[in-house]
């Protein structure tokens, strides 16, 4: 504590003036004679009543009067107990991601926000950027009552944009004038790029706002299998939860309870038939928690009436069994053509929802290039690789040809990802038995191993958001034996009408721009969660399009008379885990718990205390 | 010289010097103000003969003046002196405490005095015993005239002192008067009840009337003080802070208690009670005697 005038702290010695009126008091006394003494100390109680209590009450309450106003007159003020703020211009770094909605971390970070701004001197200016890029005030200015009145109408964003972008902006902003940074964040496990240090000279002091003590589940992925919807939700929490979810279709509504074990996941499948064909909406909801925004995720599916697969053989690998498997899959109407793959180039691709390849190796460039585009422009492969692949057949955005493996014997699949819908619900043993003579070696870049042979080596890669999957053993005979295990049929069915279902993807991360392919060119009316949208129809691409830039917040994103897609946000900010102590250190990230708070002026309160204390005095002598 | 009546007010009597003055006047102004004395032909000594009337007493027709004179003749007396009667008078220290104009030794005093006068003037016998912790003095009942100058003079000495001790002077002076008579005891009473009240049963078992004249100031009574104070014991010199405000109400309501535990008591005991702050007449205190006189008879 400290005093702006201390030399009228003195001063306040005057207070004890009622404490030495009463002392006189007592001392002159007036004296008087009485001869009924006995009497009156059976009857004295003064000690104990209430009017002595009254006349204490009130000498403290004078005493108190006098005193805060005396104190009062030498400004008293609370210096801070916590490190001192920014001493310069200050560019803050809001982390608004939907994590920062769990418990109190948001207002601790607008508390602290507020804090800081309010702390800044007399010229000092101060910017004010966020993770989901709205920046409210990108500019350092110095007038900082804009801001402390916007920040209490910020609110968090649904986006999980990581810190990077924002801190690079705020890097930006600030070298110039070598102003501090200061981040209010939650320091989410992963909320920094990995290759992310700070530059010399301007290092980022981070206002922790999370906690460690968290207990969050949500819906991470809503699909469609076989005709019916099934739901993922994962528990983030360290003790295994029970939750009921509600499947919301149309007007019909579906709950089911799940047990969710500590950090995992499982999946729900509801029984809500669907229709046989169009478009259905709907959401899947979880009782909410202390972080509702995952709580809900919305969904847009495309139910085919047929999904028309291309299967492209050469004489060397011929189809029949895939041809086979795919007759025998009962699951969705498949309308399959065959072609020979020298035939690629005379295709009309835009025909096929899936294009299967039982010789990817034998693709000449013009067929590589073809697939490309059908691949970029919504068309699902699935690539299969037979005897005698070239290093040439490589499609090397995804992956890349390292030569031929023909093992001593054979090998079999090791290890696979139950956890991917392709290979979710497939007796693994029936998969683990399955012998493969000889077998592509690829290299993965931009894919994902979902299942793998003994010998470590890639057997099945997935890439380009799933549209693309790719075999590393074709199924032929002389390849392998799982064209006889059960397994065959179903995983390759299956895998179609993933690729079918994820060819027409509907479903995209809240702030991502979205092409909605339209009916035809011109204006068309937009559906969305904060309203209708007018907009115009492209026709520059092969289809006409809309382009959706604004998709800050979740739900159905419909056009007229057209498809629709559902917006989510990405369920991994819902994993609320925090970047270690080692992880900050080794980043030389300060992190504090609060900023510096600034000094306290005591004398409102001060005089306060002295109103409440003549009013509390006046009510006492009412009685 | 204002009324005689009006020396029947304590404060209007507390101007004169002189007890003996004092007593006669609060007397003569006491029997000026009695309108029909009841106590008339109470006396023993014969006076007169008066002609029998229809409704008196049969026993006071001389059958000696009937047997000369064959009519029926009613004696009529004068009051015999054979009232011994001792005024037993309170001096301690605590007797000294007045509020107003004058202090309950000084009442008491000149209602002893009183008391006195019209007992020798009645021709009864009266004697004044004095005490506080002790027996102070020891003045035995006589009926001369003179001796009215004897109590009178002792009652005009009198200073207030020591501690009041009632109940034990009491048991003593139970044991030291002899002859059964009339005890009237002027105090504060300020000592232990029971004890007092069964010091006071002590005269009766020695077959005495007891008349008690409890003396008690106004501030006793009512405790009207305002301010907190410290109050000094008279006779211990102890003191004690106060707020009157907060024990005043529970000290009359304690004083009441004790009031009438003595009025209780003392009924019980036969033994007449009466109490009088020094703002009370005279008056009223003679009356009080003379109604006890009359019983006696």
């Amino acid at each position: 504590m400290g005093f702006a005038a201390p030399g009228l702290l003195p001063l306040a010695a005057l207070a004890a003036i009622p404490v030495v009126i009463h002392l006189l008091s007592r001392l002159r006394l007036q004296r008087q004679n009485f001869p009924a003494l006995m009497l009156l100390q059976s009857v004295r109680r003064e000690r104990f009543s209430w009017l002595r209590l009254k006349e204490i009450i009130l000498l403290l309450l004078r005493t108190l009067l006098l005193a805060t106003l005396l104190l009062s007159l030498s400004r008293p003020y609370l210096r801070p107990r916590t490190q001192p703020g920014p001493a310069g211009d200050v560019v803050l770094v809001l982390d608004d991601s939907y994590s920062m909605g769990y418990g109190s971390r948001w207002q601790k970070a607008i508390d602290n926000c507020s804090q800081l701004l309010r702390s800044l001197g007399p010229g000092r200016r101060a910017a004010l950027l966020t993770t989901s890029g709205t920046d409210p005030f990108p500019e350092l200015a110095a007038d900082p009552r804009p801001r402390l009145a916007l920040l209490d109408t910020l609110r968090p964003s649904f986006s999980a944009a990581g810190l990077g972008p924002a801190l690079d902006r705020a890097v930006k902003l600030a070298a110039p004038s070598r102003a501090e940074v200061w981040v209010f964040s939650d320091l989410q496990a992963g909320s920094l790029p990995a290759d992310w240090h700070a530059p010399a000279g301007l290092k980022p002091v981070f206002v922790d706002c999370g906690s460690e003590q968290f207990d969050n589940s949500g819906v991470t992925e809503v699909r469609l299998e076989e005709r019916r919807i099934v739901a993922r939700l994962a528990n983030y929490g360290s003790r295994p939860v029970t939750r009921t979810a509600t499947l919301s279709l149309e007007e019909r509504r579906e709950e089911k309870v799940v047990s969710i074990p500590a950090r995992g996941t499982a999946d729900v499948v509801f029984d809500t038939p669907l229709p046989r064909s169009g478009t259905v909406t709907g959401s899947v909801d979880m009782l909410t928690d202390s972080l509702p925004a995952d709580d809900r995720r919305w969904f847009a599916f495309t139910v085919p009436d047929e999904i028309r697969v291309l299967v492209l053989q050469s004489a060397a690998a011929p189809a029949d069994y895939i041809l086979d498997a795919l007759a025998a899959g009962q699951s969705a109407p498949l309308r399959v053509t065959v072609a020979d793959i020298t035939e690629t180039g005379r295709l009309d691709l835009r025909d096929y929802s899936v294009i299967v390849v039982s010789d990817a190796g034998r693709l000449d460039p013009a067929g590589r290039s073809r697939l490309n585009f059908a691949l970029g422009s919504g068309r699902a492969l699935l690539l299969m690789f037979a005897d005698g692949t070239s290093p040439d057949a490589a499609m090397e955005t995804y992956f890349r040809i390292a030569g031929e493996v023909r093992p001593a014997g054979f090998v079999t699949i090791a290890a696979a990802d139950t956890s991917h819908p392709l290979l979710a619900r497939l007796a693994r043993a029936e998969l683990a038995s399955a012998r493969f003579f000889v077998h592509a070696k690829l290299e993965p870049r931009a894919a994902t191993v979902l299942a793998r042979f003994s010998d470590s080596d890639p057997f099945i890669l997935e890439a380009a958001e799933g549209r693309l999957q790719v075999w590393t053993a074709a199924p032929l005979p002389a390849l392998t034996d799982l064209v006889f295990r059960a397994a065959f049929a179903p995983l390759l069915v299956r895998s179609v009408n993933y690729l079918a279902a994820v060819g027409s993807r509907a479903d995209y991360p809240v702030g991502e721009t979205i092409r909605i392919p339209a009916p035809r060119a011109g204006p068309v009316t937009v559906s969305t969660p904060a309203g209708n949208l007018a907009l115009t129809a492209e026709a520059s691409t092969a289809r006409p399009s809309v382009t959706l830039s604004d998709t800050r917040i979740p739900g159905i994103y419909r056009l007229a008379e057209g498809p629709a897609v559902a917006v989510n946000p990405v369920p991994a900010e819902g994993d609320l885990r925090r970047m270690t102590a080692a992880e900050c250190s080794a980043r030389e990230i300060e992190v504090r718990d609060n900023v510096g708070r600034p000094a306290v002026d005591l004398v409102l309160p001060l005089l306060l205390a002295a109103a409440v204390a003549l009013a509390a005095e006046m009510l006492l002598l009412a009685l | 010289m204002p009324p005689r009546t009006d020396f029947l007010k304590p404060e209007v009597a507390a101007r004169l010097r002189s007890i003996d003055l004092r007593a006669r006047l609060v007397v003569e102004g006491f029997l000026a103000g009695l309108h029909r004395s009841p106590f008339k032909g109470f006396s023993v000594e014969f006076t007169e003969h008066r002609q029998y009337m229809p409704g008196d007493e049969l026993k006071r027709i001389d059958w000696r003046v009937y047997g000369r004179t064959d009519r029926f003749f009613i004696r009529e007396y004068e009051e015999e002196t054979n009232l011994r009667a001792c005024i037993v008078l309170d001096s301690s220290n605590s007797m000294s405490f007045r509020t107003s104009g004058i202090t309950k030794l000084e009442y008491a005093s000149c209602l002893a005095a009183s008391l006195a006068y019209l007992l020798l003037h009645q021709k009864d016998s009266c004697g004044l015993i004095t005490f506080s912790s002790r027996i102070d003095s020891f003045i035995p009942p006589r009926s001369t005239p003179a001796h009215l100058n004897v109590l009178l003079g002792a009652l005009d000495k009198l200073r207030p002192g020591g501690d009041t001790n009632v109940a034990a002077t009491l048991h003593q002076l139970a044991e030291r008067v002899k002859r059964r008579g009339l005890i009237i005891l002027l105090s504060d009473l300020w000592d232990d009840e029971s004890a007092v009240v069964s010091a006071l049963r002590h005269f009766r078992f020695r077959k005495h009337e007891v008349l008690v004249f409890h003396i008690l100031d106004p501030a006793e009574r009512d405790f009207g003080f305002r301010q907190p104070l410290v109050l000094r014991d008279l006779e211990s010199g102890a003191e004690l802070t106060v707020d009157p405000r907060v024990v005043g109400q529970e000290y009359r309501r304690a004083l009441a208690e004790r009031l009438a535990q003595f009025e209780r008591r003392c009924a019980e005991g036969m033994i007449d009670y009466h109490r009088f702050t020094t703002d009370t007449p005279f008056d009223q205190a003679l009356f009080s005697y003379l109604e006890r006189r009359r019983r006696l008879h």
